[in-house]
């Protein structure tokens, strides 16, 4: 039984997209239709592009290339690239004759625009696109925002946590009753999270007890509290529970009628075209897991000069995306005012003088409402500006490229077209 | 008229307390609040003053294996090195602490005993200006230029010049009969007075200076040449009209000329045989310039310090030697390899290259060493029975392992844990305070710093009403 009445959506929930999440997938699949027919070549070229523009198959960006590809690798790059065709097919941005693929006038204009006016203009315009051939994924996304966490403004927490969050070492947890714990641990944190974040007081003791019967007849999870359970199977079961929780807070704890792998890859394109922010990297010192929230609003009308009119929908509403310029000194002040009380929190938190800039930025992005690529923007600006009462140091230090990871977990900060890694503000 | 005035004594007499520090043997609290080394600032706690050389040995005797004891006259001696910072972020490691005393042990005899006589060398320090300033080959060596008037070296060279010149003239001049000190020697060497004072004729010693052999090749406007070109008026040269001269030069070719050519002659002339120059902070040429700009930059550095025809790039006078943090060498990997730089002197190279001096983190023995320094240069009475006193030795090892073994953050440390103790009127500090006062920092920054569900931010919903 679900013991809280959320929400049940009016809307109709809508169709999945393709299975990748980089709208670039949509240019380098047009760029090489512009070069060739052939399907084989446009194949490779789109691997080249693919490579080049480090796109991967997960949600963040691929550092590393394996320099022979394994068949399998082959065959699941071959499915991104059908999964591509077939939703830029359906967008009619390409049309097959018979095996000869062709740009129809719309995906060669979509071209054009993305090479004179940029990524995010393209981006724009492919929602539009989106919004009309698949039911309005992003309207469903973000009026579902505001009504299922109102006080917040439309905050919504996936929480995220391992044993050894909770102050259990890996190797203490080997029997069935172990790892019963750790569940009963998770089940109280996250009555904490939905209340602190959600205000709301729902016992899980009975979502608990359900996770645990299905890991059960799984025959991951021993019968017996003293029997072991199987090591190897560790972070099956761990896995399991996160997905499980995850869906839970997606569709009973939010209402939303759709898989936890759609929402998370309509939610990271709305990410690209700027219509909300997800991310699993905000610095919190307590909390520990994804969290997305909007940056536009759906509403009849805005006259506010902060807002700027991206889409209309046929029942009139309009979607607006929160775009406060810098021309305006208010927004200057603010931003400077939140940056060095973002660097001030993240500088407390890791207890150096230089913190992680994508940190930073997470924390401003938050309380300015703004999207990465306007944060990055308005850095610039900040930066050049010498009459300012504190002053920036941007460090380039070490890139992810140099060190061992093998994705992009968060897009570098660009200024003066330089990335930029490390912080550090000092009041003039 | 009342005289008890003077007999009599206030009822609320003053008492003497004892300084703040004074517990402690300790004149001040000897630690930099904030310890980023300004090397104009009068605090000896932060102009690196303070400095304890055993913690950079190793860097010490590897700088000084392949540059200053390496004669100048050798043909393949390093034009150019890096001191390379090996740390994740690179900061508070002490590398300007240890550029700034490079500079004066060299300074102080010229490198003569550092190199066993076999060279004369100066040094100087030179930072590139925050924000892009020093983007171009011009900017920097119009810094160079600067920092090499603020040295003083000019002058110097000038005095050396005119005390051979006065030599040469007089056999049996003797320079502790007509000086008190160094300083006596520079003023009177300048001043026309002295030599009208020990009938010496400025013009005879002019021209026996113009007999050295490495003047023979200057440009007539040299501003050496200014005083014997008014016989009329006694005019000693001085730094000041190599500065008005260097600045009325066009920028470009001229200017290199003079710094790369007529400058080392002059040097050299002096009886310099080359010079060290450190680049701190060298990052902030790239991080501005484009590819382009990067590669040109290079290339004119190449050409100034190797195959040009400059005076310079054919005896190899100035050695650059460049401090990168960690992530600097790859913004110039592409340049320094298109230049063909890399091939002269490698950064990249994966045998261990014998330009680069890696500069390591330092470890708890430095740590001991690095606080003995400063707690020593602030005590009241040099006798004390235990020489890390009020701190206890394991007191000091956790604070360095808290610091992440972070010179400036050690440094930092001890000053808040000295301020907290004399606060509390702790006699000793010990292990458990240090622990304490940093669980009870961690616990307030915690308490201070916001979760995202007490974040500040916006309703954008009421925001969209707003006009």
């Amino acid at each position: 039984m679900v013991n809280n009445p959320i929400l049940t959506s009016k809307i109709q929930p809508p169709q999945p997209p393709g299975n990748f999440y980089f709208l670039e997938y949509f240019y380098i699949l047009l760029k090489v239709v512009s070069t060739s027919p052939q399907i084989e070549k446009i194949f490779d070229q789109f691997l080249n592009l693919k490579h080049q523009y480090r796109l991967g198959e997960s949600k963040y960006k691929k550092l590393t290339e394996y320099s022979n590809i394994s068949t399998s690798t082959m065959s699941r790059y071959k499915y991104t690239f059908e999964q591509v065709l077939s939703e830029a097919t359906d967008y009619k941005l390409i049309t097959d004759n018979n095996g000869a693929i062709s740009l129809t006038e719309e995906g060669a204009t979509l071209i054009r625009k993305s090479e004179i006016e940029g990524a995010v203009n393209f981006n724009q315009y492919l929602f539009k696109l989106m919004e009309e051939k698949r039911q309005q994924p992003f309207r469903y996304l973000i009026e579902t925002f505001y009504k299922a966490n109102p006080r917040k403004s439309g905050l919504l927490i996936f929480p995220i946590y391992s044993a050894h969050r909770l102050g259990i070492e890996r190797v203490s947890i080997t029997t069935s009753k172990d790892m019963k714990k750790y569940f009963y641990r998770l089940k109280e944190r996250l009555e904490e999270d939905i209340y602190k974040h959600l205000g709301k007081q729902i016992h899980l003791e009975e979502k608990n007890n359900e996770l645990i019967r299905r890991l059960t007849e799984d025959g991951l999870l021993p019968k017996e509290d003293s029997e072991l359970f199987e090591q190897a199977k560790y972070n099956v079961i761990l896995r399991r529970a996160r997905d499980f929780w995850l869906k839970y807070f997606l569709v009973e704890l939010y209402g939303y009628q759709i898989s936890l792998n759609s929402f998370e890859r309509w939610a990271y394109r709305g990410k690209q075209i700027g219509l909300l922010h997800i991310t699993e990297f905000y610095p919190d010192p307590h909390f520990n897991g994804r969290v997305v929230y909007p940056l536009s609003v759906i509403k009849q009308s805005s006259n506010s000069n902060r807002f700027h009119k991206l889409y209309e929908y046929s029942d009139n509403m309009q979607l607006y995306l929160h775009q406060p310029s810098w021309e305006d000194e208010t927004n200057q002040e603010e931003f400077v005012k939140s940056l060095h009380q973002a660097y001030l929190d993240v500088r407390q938190l890791a207890r150096t003088y230089f913190v992680s800039l994508p940190n930073v930025r997470e924390r401003v992005c938050y309380s300015m409402k703004i999207t990465e690529y306007l944060f990055d923007n308005f850095l610039e600006y900040a930066y050049h500006n010498k009459q300012l009462r504190i002053s920036i140091s941007l460090e380039v230090d070490k890139l992810p490229d140099e060190t061992k990871v093998m994705y992009l977990r968060r897009e570098p900060v660009m200024v003066d077209g330089k990335y930029r890694n490390i912080i550090a503000i000092d009041l003039a | 008229m009342d005289i008890s005035k003077y007999s009599k004594r206030p009822k609320s007499e003053l008492v003497i307390n004892k300084g703040r520090y004074e517990q402690y043997n300790l004149k001040e609290n000897p630690f930099p609040s904030s310890p980023f080394v300004n090397p104009n600032s009068n605090d000896a706690r932060n102009n690196g003053e303070i400095y304890e050389p055993s913690i950079r040995e190793k860097e010490n005797e590897a700088i000084e294996k392949i540059f200053f004891k390496v004669p100048q006259s050798d043909p393949n001696h390093l034009r150019l090195g890096y001191i390379m910072d090996t740390s994740y972020i690179g900061r508070g490691n002490g590398k300007s602490a240890f550029l700034v005393n490079l500079q004066k042990k060299i300074n102080q005899d010229f490198a003569l005993s550092i190199s066993n006589e076999l060279n004369k060398c100066f040094a100087i320090i030179l930072i590139p200006e925050p924000g892009g300033k020093t983007k171009t080959f011009e900017s920097f060596i119009d810094l160079l230029f600067e920092r090499i008037f603020e040295s003083n070296v000019i002058d110097d060279s000038l005095l050396s010049l005119r005390l051979e010149g006065i030599i040469n003239l007089d056999k049996t001049f003797n320079l502790e009969e007509h000086f008190i000190d160094e300083n006596d020697l520079k003023n009177n060497l300048q001043s026309p007075k002295w030599y009208s004072d020990n009938n010496i004729d400025f013009r005879k010693i002019s021209q026996q200076i113009l007999t050295n052999p490495y003047l023979q090749n200057l440009p007539q406007d040299f501003p050496l040449f200014s005083s014997t070109s008014n016989p009329l008026l006694f005019h000693p040269v001085s730094q000041n009209d190599f500065k008005n001269y260097y600045q009325n030069l066009k920028r470009g070719q001229p200017r290199l000329e003079f710094i790369f050519s007529h400058l080392v002659t002059l040097f050299l002339a002096a009886g310099f045989n080359g010079a060290y120059i450190f680049v701190d902070d060298f990052e902030r040429v790239p991080d501005f310039q484009s590819e382009r700009q990067k590669r040109d930059f290079a290339l004119e550095l190449r050409t100034c310090l190797f195959d040009g025809l400059y005076t310079n790039a054919k005896v190899g006078f100035y050695n650059l030697i460049l401090v990168l943090h960690a992530g600097v060498p790859r913004l110039i990997q592409s340049a320094w390899e298109q230049s063909g730089l890399e091939q002269r002197s490698p950064i990249f190279s994966k045998v261990t290259s014998t330009n680069v001096i890696r500069f390591e983190k330092i470890n708890v023995n430095d740590a001991y060493s690095l606080i003995h320094k400063y707690l020593q240069a602030y005590r009241i009475n040099q006798v004390d029975t235990n020489k890390f006193s009020p701190f206890t030795q394991d007191a000091l090892a956790k604070i360095a392992e808290l610091s992440e073994f972070n010179a400036s953050k050690i440094l930092k440390m001890a000053y808040e844990v000295l301020e907290r103790a004399v606060d509390n009127n702790v006699e000793e500090i010990n292990l458990d305070l240090v622990l304490a006062i940093d669980e009870a920092s961690q616990r307030t920054e915690q308490r201070q710093v916001s979760g995202i569900s007490e974040a500040d931010t916006k309703d954008l919903m009421k925001e969209s009403e707003r006009n």
